[in-house]
């Protein structure tokens, strides 16, 4: 009976076994502590191809750099560049606003939980796979990761030369410049802080529950909880440690905690703490709003000859130190910064309104409007190409020497090739999400991955 | 200071017993045998519920130091009887067995070369006998706390001990039929079988372990029949190895199957055969391997091969490879030593992944009964093509590593 049992075949396909086998890696502590924010995780990656992506980065990095199945060759790149820092998942909705310390608005970057070293390419397939799933139209989405990748490649050049790269800021396109508008007022009016921790006669107390309803599919969208004594105290711990060099003790008082839920895709199920600072004075209208996220390992890359460690202390350190060596500004966030608590590695940044992410529906509302929308939504992968190219070509290396003097050699004279070159990877890569999502809508993911989890 | 240090093994004997209770459901391999041992004397390796034999995983059987002898002497066939096959069921009371493998590599590739000093290989073993037909067994190995190329273990990324075996086993002879058994964490009976005659576990574990990423133990039972020169060896077990509990329904059976064809004090000659059928992971990745070996030990050189057919490899489901390993350890002159090994693993998909290399070592000191320990001066060369290369076409992650090994395996027995 043990070798008939032993015997049965696996009843799933192999890419099915697959993209099971990466999320149980991804989830398998998130699942084993908060099982039902894993299920909302899931239930949200099976939104729509979109949502699959953004919570597949695992999956797509081992399909790129992981032997024994399928994987196409690039013409492009060679070891060096295989340790340009990266990114990590530089989708189109990985963009946002930032306001640096002398007050200039900017858009960049702004998840860095995957970063670390790897092959350029990747990165720029990755970018160019969210712009064709955005894009929802082959046509389109073709044209947008040609001018993404033709816009990478002129930065990366450019920035070879000598020419200065500078950040993307107001008058670079319409949309960014609304974004930046928005955050500015959102933020001078301390938006997010209102409405997290209103202000009532001079006193900020918390606005516990769900700041928006949940959704039919039973994903908490945002949803706020106090927090018990414990998790008080790793919070303060934290503070304490991340505030030296940046604030006093008394600026950085701790006035208000809270456990918040429902933001980002991948990381839905990290633990995200919303905590309000005293600020400058002991008047409410110079109070501090933070966030505090755990965060783990970022994309391991097998199979390239490195140290068998990190060369960053914890996974917070890495994810802020990329943050400061690929955003155009090291001070986009002033209040960036990181702590260790026990086992928990907690990135802290500003949480204020001023940080405001590119929106999907913005995107899409693009690229099904007019001729002009599209052509305006092709600038902006354009400027995304970039951007990413300023973020890949001003940072040193793993072996530490600029990222363009790396990569421009491998484009000079053949931007052409280049191009064709990502716009055939980043729509096999497109394909493959969408082909996952829809082998995977609708099927209850949870108790497939966590069958010892599951009630 | 003996007798605290039996309560300590009482103790962790006590341990062991708990977790087997608790795994009582999974199954496992017993412990594995010895090359040909010319005399099949005091353990000097903890095994599982294993037969005991001098040294196994040593360089070619020689003389205890101080011995006069020549290598005509040592290459004349024995005129006494021929050693038994396989090592007989041990009875001494404890046997512990301390094995240590330090590296100080430098690693050459494209790019900024790496140094570093590492432990590759730290375990400590400990195996009671529970009355003369029984035994028990712990052994503990050193592992980074981290993922490779990861930051966060545990306090950092320390070195930490975790689980390597942890199983109780019996005997039972009927007749010519040796039949022993164990249950709990278990060595895998095919890594068990190649090391068992592979003296070169400090310069690069097994093909199959490396290159396939067969586990050493996994919670299992395993069962194993010998009769005369033929031993048939059966694990059945969660096939997760040690980093996962169970999870998935399937369980992972492996066969490995030996005879001794020749079985001299001047020339040991084992072929072994193995089959794996079972599946990994929470998606049931298939893991199945069908292959065989070869061991040739004489008193001044000892040689093995392996050939293993995956299909499934690591949580692949869909890759399918052929792995073909070699080895050689040669002694050139008292206490000297030279070794060659390789191992490639080619994708049916296409690509290859290889690693070749080759050592001298000096044997500073030896006791057949005590322990040695070796000083290694080796070359390492990695390299990949193809669809196997880490970057298709642009990066295949080729390095050449120098380094030098201090190695050492201290046992202890006591009757």
């Amino acid at each position: 009976m043990v070798l008939v049992a032993s015997c049965a075949s696996p009843g799933v396909a192999d890419r099915e076994q697959r993209i099971l086998t990466s999320l149980a890696d991804d989830n398998y502590l998130w699942a084993l502590r908060d099982p039902a924010l894993v299920e909302c995780k899931l239930a949200k990656m099976q939104r729509g191809p979109s949502d699959w992506l953004r919570g597949t980065a695992s999956l797509f990095w081992r399909d790129v750099m992981e032997p024994g199945g399928h994987r196409t060759a690039s013409a492009f790149g060679d070891p060096a560049s295989s340790r340009v820092l990266l990114v990590g998942d530089p989708h189109p909705e990985n963009a946002g606003t930032f306001r640096a310390a002398d007050g200039t608005m900017i858009v960049d970057w702004n998840d860095f939980d995957s970063a670390g070293y790897g092959p350029f390419t990747g990165d720029l397939r990755r970018l160019g796979a969210g712009l064709v799933i955005a894009a929802e139209d082959a046509a389109l989405g073709a044209e947008l990761v040609r001018r993404a990748a033709a816009g990478y490649a002129m930065q990366i050049a450019a920035i070879a030369e000598g020419r200065p790269a500078g950040p993307v800021i107001a008058g670079a396109h319409p949309l960014l410049d609304d974004e930046l508008a928005t955050a500015r007022s959102r933020g001078d009016r301390h938006v997010a802080l209102e409405e997290l921790a209103p202000a009532t006669s001079g006193v900020r107390a918390l606005a516990s529950g769900d700041l928006e309803p949940v959704a039919p599919d039973g994903v908490y969208e945002d949803r706020v909880t106090p927090v018990a004594p414990e998790v008080a105290d790793w919070i303060d711990r934290a503070i304490a440690e991340w505030r030296v060099g940046k604030l006093d003790a008394g600026a950085a008082a701790v006035k208000l905690r809270s456990r918040r839920v429902g933001s980002g895709v991948s990381s839905y199920a990290a633990y995200r703490f919303n905590v309000v600072l005293e600020g400058a004075t002991p008047a409410v209208d110079d109070d501090l709003l933070l966030e505090i996220k755990e965060t783990r390992e970022g994309v391991i890359l097998r199979g390239l000859p490195r140290w068998s460690a990190a060369e960053w202390a914890s996974p917070a350190a890495r994810s802020v130190a990329a943050q400061r060596r690929l955003q155009a500004r090291p001070d986009a966030d002033p209040l960036l910064g990181h702590a260790l608590v026990g086992g928990l590695s907690l990135k802290l940044r500003h949480r204020e309104a001023y940080q405001r992410g590119v929106n999907r529906d913005d995107l899409t509302a693009l690229a099904v409007g007019s001729a002009g929308d599209r052509a305006r939504l092709g600038d902006l992968a354009e400027i995304y190409g970039e951007m990413l190219a300023r973020a890949h070509g001003r940072a040193l290396t793993e072996e530490g020497v600029l990222g363009a003097t790396v990569i421009a050699p491998l484009l000079a004279g053949r931007d052409g090739a280049f191009v064709d070159d990502i716009v055939r990877l980043a729509t096999e890569d497109a394909a493959r999400v969408v082909a996952d999502h829809a082998l995977m809508k609708g099927r209850e993911l949870f108790p497939l991955i966590f069958p010892e989890v599951a009630p | 200071m003996i007798r605290s240090s039996m309560t300590m093994l009482a103790s962790l004997v006590a341990m062991t017993g708990a977790a087997l209770a608790q795994s009582a459901s999974t199954t496992g391999p017993p412990a594995a045998e010895a090359p040909a041992d010319p005399t099949p004397a005091q353990p000097t390796r903890v095994g599982p519920p294993t037969p005991t034999r001098p040294d196994p995983t040593a360089a070619p059987a020689e003389p205890s130091p101080g011995a006069t002898t020549s290598a005509t002497e040592l290459v004349e066939p024995a005129a006494a009887s021929a050693p038994p096959a396989f090592a007989p069921w041990s009875t001494s009371r404890l046997a512990l067995e301390l094995e240590l493998t330090s590296h100080a590599r430098y690693a050459s590739k494209a790019g900024t070369n790496l140094s570093e000093l590492r432990l590759d290989r730290g375990e400590l073993g400990a195996r009671i006998a529970l009355g003369r037909r029984a035994a028990a067994e712990l052994r503990v190995e050193a592992i980074r706390s981290a993922l490779e190329g990861g930051a966060l273990g545990i306090d950092g990324d320390s070195t930490v001990i975790r689980v390597k075996y942890a199983h109780v086993g019996g005997s039972a002879t009927i007749g010519p039929l040796a039949l022993d058994s164990a249950l709990g964490f278990t060595p895998d009976p095919w890594i068990r079988t190649l090391e068992d005659g592979y003296p070169l576990k400090p310069l690069s574990r097994t093909g199959s372990e490396r290159l396939l990423g067969w586990a050493t133990s996994d919670l299992a039972a395993v069962v194993r029949a010998t009769v005369g020169p033929a031993r048939l060896s059966l694990a059945v077990g969660n096939g997760e190895g040690q980093r996962y509990p169970e999870r998935n329904t399937g369980k992972t059976t492996t066969a490995v199957a030996e005879i001794v064809a020749v079985n001299q004090r001047s020339l040991r000659l084992s072929v072994a055969a193995v089959g794996r059928d079972g599946s990994i992971g929470v998606a049931r990745v298939r893991d199945r391997r069908a292959g065989g070996g070869a061991t040739v030990i004489t008193p001044w050189v000892r040689a093995g091969a392996e050939v293993i057919k995956a299909w499934g490899i690591g949580d692949r489901g869909d890759a399918e490879g052929l792995e073909v390993g070699g080895w050689l350890d040669g002694r050139i002159v008292e206490r000297v030593f030279v070794a060659a090994r390789g191992a490639s693993l080619g994708f049916t998909g296409g690509g290859r992944l290889s690693t070749f290399g080759g050592a001298v070592a000096i044997e500073p000191w030896r006791d057949s009964t005590r322990g040695r320990y070796r000083v290694w001066f080796a070359l390492d060369r990695v390299t990949s093509s193809g669809a196997a290369m880490p970057l298709p076409g642009v990066d295949g992650g080729d390095a050449t590593l120098a380094m030098l090994i201090v190695s050492a395996v201290a046992p202890l027995a006591l009757d």
